[in-house]
Parts: structure tokens; sequence; C-alpha cells
């Protein structure tokens, strides 16, 4: 009968395997040689069954601790505003990171629009012309609502006022009567992105969130011919276009083009353009006449 | 079409959701503090929904989320909370600092288990929490915390002997004795 001898040294060398035999990542070679050894070897045996008892009892532990309910319902609730960020129960850690957002914004706004890359970025074939003029509104919403967080803020009726400057403010009281009852128009301001000069008001309910963005033509007119995504709404034609999860309607008038973005679905972004669509046309073309 | 693939929320929610549980509680264990580790797995998902059009459907989307849940944790400790985590060097890891190892005792409760995983310093929970509770590969766990295959292997290694050593201490603390050892 063949005895094997085993030194301690060994025993040593194969209890430092045991956790990693445990987890099955040893090479073949190795994991053969401590089966081996477990066979003959009564002290790592039991060291093994150590191992794999504490191993089972830590996970046993930690895996009584579920998820709370309301971290769940926050998660799916950012998920149907669109991925604006929230700070239900943000720690000061965060809070402290919102501000720092805040600054980015007033920097933003003070000093012009930084270099900066979009989260999400609509790729537009350049031989689509609606969908370059579209691209124009949803690129603004992004960077506003979006990335720099605006959806989060709330303006007062004053700071709006002053934001707007007296030629557009008559937009958030038109605003307010023609979309739905749960939605707050939370910004409303002038921006700045790309060149371009934005009139932007952003309405919120406790899930969506809308913007309403408004800019002077630059030599854009939507083709006349032959485009499909398009309603026919009381004073011309609405185009419609979806990137990621955000929709975006568009229309024009003599110097203007306008866009609704939302994260709602196609039908229901359609229907606040069709619903603001009239009246927002009225308030331009008294503007440019 | 914007990216390679469209992302729906109602495929996300599908995908990640899932996970919710197990992100929550490896959080919990890391950071020790659960309502830190709520917000924390909130901004996990909410990066991995922004990034979501990259993922490739089919792949490992529990080890993807943890990737993301990961980042999320030392972008925080690093820029808010100035973390005293244990610097580690070679010296250390190659060291064996603990003489005695001894067997892990046994009738010890979850609330003993858990105390003594706090105890140990963070960078080495982590990964234990990573390959022994949530099961990943040792080369799950060094994408997951973005270090080489070795440093995790002698994080575990160290991490491991100190839990041990940990449940020891409590266990004395109660009167318990292993087996074979006097008082």
């Amino acid at each position: 009968m063949n005895v094997v001898k085993f030194e301690d040294g060994h025993c040593k060398r194969i209890r430092s395997y045991l956790d990693s035999f445990l987890n099955n990542e040893l090479m073949v070679e190795t994991n053969h040689e401590v089966l081996t050894h477990l066979e003959t070897c009564g002290a790592c045996s039991r060291t093994l069954e150590d191992r794999a008892r504490l191993k089972a009892q830590l996970k046993h532990a930690v895996m009584q601790e579920y998820a709370p309910a309301a971290l769940r319902e926050r998660i799916a609730s950012d998920l149907r505003r669109g991925r604006v960020f929230s700070f239900n129960r943000a720690s000061p850690a965060l809070a402290a990171a919102a501000a720092v957002l805040v600054i980015a914004a007033v920097t933003f706004f003070t000093w012009g629009p930084p270099k900066n890359q979009l989260s999400l970025q609509a790729k537009v074939a350049p031989a689509d012309v609606t969908g370059q003029i579209l691209k124009i509104g949803f690129d603004d919403h992004v960077f506003c609502a979006i990335d720099h967080q605006l959806a989060n803020k709330q303006f007062t009726p004053d700071q709006m006022s002053e934001k707007l400057g007296p030629e557009y403010v008559g937009l958030v009281e038109l605003v307010k009567e023609k979309m739905p009852q749960d939605f707050t128009v939370v910004v409303g301001h002038r921006c700045h992105y790309q060149g371009r000069e934005f009139i932007h008001l952003i309405m919120r309910n406790q899930y969506d969130v809308v913007s309403l963005v408004i800019t002077r033509k630059n030599g854009e007119a939507f083709p006349t011919d032959g485009v499909a995504s398009l309603v026919q709404a009381t004073g011309g034609p609405i185009y419609q276009a979806a990137w990621a999860n955000q929709q975006v309607a568009g229309l024009e008038t003599r110097d203007h083009l306008v866009f609704v973005v939302s994260n709602k679905t196609n039908d229901t972004n359609m229907q606040i353009a069709s619903s603001l669509e009239p009246s927002v046309r009225d308030f331009l073309a008294r503007l440019e006449s | 079409m914007i990216f390679g693939r469209n992302a729906s929320k109602e495929e996300f929610e599908s995908a990640a959701l899932p996970h919710l549980n197990d992100l929550y509680r490896t959080a919990a264990r890391v950071i020790g503090n659960s309502t830190e580790a709520e917000d924390l797995v909130q901004e996990a998902y909410l990066q991995a929904w922004k990034s979501f059009h990259r993922f490739e459907l089919g792949t490992n989307c529990r080890a993807w989320l943890f990737k993301i849940l990961f980042h999320v944790i030392q972008h925080h400790r690093r820029k808010w909370y100035n973390s005293k985590l244990v610097q580690e060097s070679d010296d250390m890891l190659l060291q064996d600092t603990i003489p005695y190892e001894p067997p892990a005792p046994q009738h010890l409760s979850d609330e003993d288990v858990l105390a003594a995983l706090e105890r140990i310093p963070v960078l080495y929970r982590e990964a234990v929490v990573l390959a022994d509770v949530q099961e990943f590969s040792y080369k799950e766990v060094a994408a997951t915390l973005s270090v080489p295959v070795g440093t995790v292997m002698s994080r575990l290694s160290r991490g491991r002997k100190l839990l041990r050593a940990e449940l020891s201490g409590i266990a004395g603390s109660y009167g318990i004795r292993e087996k074979g050892k006097s008082a």
C-alpha cells in the first residue's frame, strides 16, 4: 500500500488554495492536487468544511437584505420622467453634487455654452432636412433639461419674466392654459446652444418632462413635399421624429421654428404639440407682424 | 435612428431591475450605510439607463450593472468622503500578518457575520462580497473593480483571513471556543 506523507508546508500550501477551490477558480492541475490531498488529510478536509460553511453563512446573512420598495419606486419614477436625476432623499454629498450642477448651469448661461458632448445624440442623415431641423429643438432640450438638469429647477414667475423678457414672457401663461393640468411650468428662460438663441420653457409633472423650444429661423424651412411623419394641424403641418426615448414635434411660422420635446409617447407628444400649436402660432404671428 | 440600437424603457426595466436587490445589498455592505446605498444604487441605475443603448443585449447585464455601481461608489468615495481607504501596497499584500488562522466558529448569527464583515477594510470587503456572496468569477470581480486579477486574488485572500479572524474574535467574546482550542 502506498502511504503518502504530507509535510506541514504542503498542508499550508493546500489551505491557501481552498477558497479558490470552493470558488472553482483553480487550474485543473492544482484542483487535482487539492482533491488528492483532501482524500488523505483530515485536518485540511475539516478546514475546507469550515470555509464552505462560513461562505454559505456569509452569503445567507447578506442575502437577507432586500432593496426597499421605495428605492424601486424611485428608480421606476426616474425612468418614467426620462432620465432626470432626482434627489428625493439625497444625502448631503449628493445635494452638494446638485449644487455643483446648478453652478455649472449658471456658468453656462452667464458665459455661454461649454464644448460638451450631449448625453443623447441624434444622428441624422445630411439629406434628411426635416430631421436636421427637428434635431435643433431636440438638442436644446437635451442640453438644458437633461444634461444641465434644469427640469429639476423651479423658477419663480419673476425669474421667468426677467429671463424671457417682455417679448416672450406671455408664453408662460399661454402654456399653462394649454398644458394638461398636472403639468407645471418650472423653467422659462433664454438659452444659447451651438450659436443659436432659444426661448425655452420646461414643463413637468410627477413623471414627465416637456420642453417648448422656440428659435428664430436661420434660413431653415421644412420641406413641403412627401414627408411621411407629419400631422396636419389647424395652422399648418407638424413634423415629428423620435430619438432614444424622446419625441420631437416641430412646426414653423414665418420667422420661427417651434419644437415640443418630451419623453411621452409619440401620440401624447403630438397631442401636446397640437394643443399648443394654435396659440403659439398666434403669439408668434403678433411678434412677426 | 440615434444609436446602434433603440433602447426602450421596457427593455431596460426587464433587463436591469431584476438585479436591484443584489446591487442594493452589495452597496449596503460596501458602503455600510443603507441610505447612502440607496442613493448610489439609484444613481447607478440612472447611469445604466443613460448608456443602455451601448449595452449589448444577451451579454451579462448583471456584471455590467455591478461595474457601473462600483464606478459610482468609487466616484462617491473619492469625491465627497475622502474615505480612509487602506492604502494597498505590495508589501502589505505579501506579508502574512495573521499568524494563526482560526476556523470560523459555528453558532454565530447573521448579525455577527455582518458585523465581522463590516470591520474589514473596504478594499477587501468589496472583493469578498463580489466573489463569495455575489459569486462573480475572479475575472469578473477584476473587471468590476477595474484592477488586475492578481490584485483581486490578493485582496480576497487577505479579506477572507480577516473575516475569519473577526468571527473568531466575536465567538471568543461570547465564550464560544472552536474545537481543539483551550480557553
